[in-house]
């Protein structure tokens, strides 16, 4: 696992953006520490710029109940709210394997968040980005569509490349 | 942040379909083993399953596993292998991190995630194998179905 870039804001702002994802790797890991001035605890990410073409199955627990949920749009992750206790962030986990591929990109994204022992969301999403071209950029958003809640001082977004394995010791069939 | 480090192990891409894919051999010289799939089957949905094996794939009653899913329901099971939720014919993911596998003194344990966005199954699970061998093959089987051929497989080692 190799760190391609890390973003940390020092100034609020709409989007953290990586582009020019060099096309080397075998996987993508996405790793979000945020926090974001809306009422809507979601974190969302777009995939070249696009919100279309997205499938997602969740299921998440709230500290006091659990079930599942699907949607279209891009949330896959958590943020913390300005409303929820000062200084605190989330942590978010979105693993893109074969981003490269000529084929759809499935993902997995695992995201917390916890406000002063009276809530604690978590959430864990099955993804599918239906396009075929390679993952080239990715935009970290505060809420579950696009635009609208400002990530705040401090949220930070990590992207690795991971590669494939061929060591000449363990024996694949 | 500190960055982990995953040691690219193996590799399989399916140039055909097939029911399995098993990596042997596997050196005793890390920490943890990450797999990561992403594929689909060939055809309809079924289980995606993992045997481990210390020589040869343990076949016996000896994998337990405690799941949650989206259905939503949450149960546990005593197999042949760890049933870590369902693909079907589009792009899926499962990542199974399996901890401490070259331990002698501890039954292996394991976290999943598994999921399809386009069938409602995402689920994670919680596992065990009950034995205290070194683990040094893995598969990736289905009991009922065959992986599509361009399903990629990969095993990862981590360093403590």
């Amino acid at each position: 696992m190799k760190l391609i870039e890390s973003k940390t804001l020092v100034s609020a702002a709409f989007a953290i953006e990586f582009t020019s994802i060099p096309q080397t790797f075998t996987d993508l890991v996405l790793v979000v520490s945020a926090r974001h001035s809306g009422n809507d605890n979601g974190l969302s990410i777009q995939f070249n710029g696009s919100t279309a073409n997205i499938t997602q199955r969740h299921l998440f627990g709230t500290g006091s109940a659990a079930g599942s949920f699907s949607n279209y749009f891009t949330q896959v992750g958590l943020s913390v709210r300005t409303v929820d206790t000062s200084n605190t962030f989330s942590s978010n986990t979105i693993y893109i394997p074969n981003y490269t591929a000529s084929v759809a990109k499935s993902y997995s994204g695992d995201g917390v968040n916890e406000n002063n022992g009276t809530a604690a969301w978590q959430l864990i999403t099955a993804g599918l980005f239906n396009s075929t071209s390679a993952i080239t950029s990715l935009s970290v958003n505060g809420q579950a569509t696009s635009g609208g809640n400002e990530l705040q001082i401090g949220t930070t977004a990590s992207l690795y490349g991971i590669l494939k394995g061929s060591d000449g010791i363990t024996v694949v069939s | 942040m500190p960055t982990p480090t995953y040691v690219p192990l193996a590799n399989i891409t399916l140039g055909s379909a097939a029911s399995s894919v098993t990596f042997s051999s596997i050196p005793a010289t890390y920490r943890d083993l990450v797999i990561v799939a992403n594929g689909k089957f060939s055809s309809s949905n079924s289980l995606v399953r993992i045997r481990v094996g210390n020589g040869s794939l343990d076949t016996g009653s000896n994998y337990t596993t405690v799941y949650a899913n989206s259905t939503p329901e949450s149960q546990s099971a005593t197999e042949t292998y760890w049933t870590l939720g369902r693909w079907d014919n589009v792009e899926g993911t499962m990542i199974t991190h399996i901890m401490d596998y070259s331990a002698t003194d501890k039954h292996k344990t394991a976290l999943s995630r598994r999921g399809s966005a386009s069938f409602s199954n995402l689920q994670m699970n919680a596992s065990r194998w009950a034995n205290t061998a070194v683990i040094t093959t893995v598969s990736v089987l289905s009991t009922d179905n065959t992986f599509a051929s361009g399903s990629t497989f990969n095993l990862f080692g981590v360093i403590a």
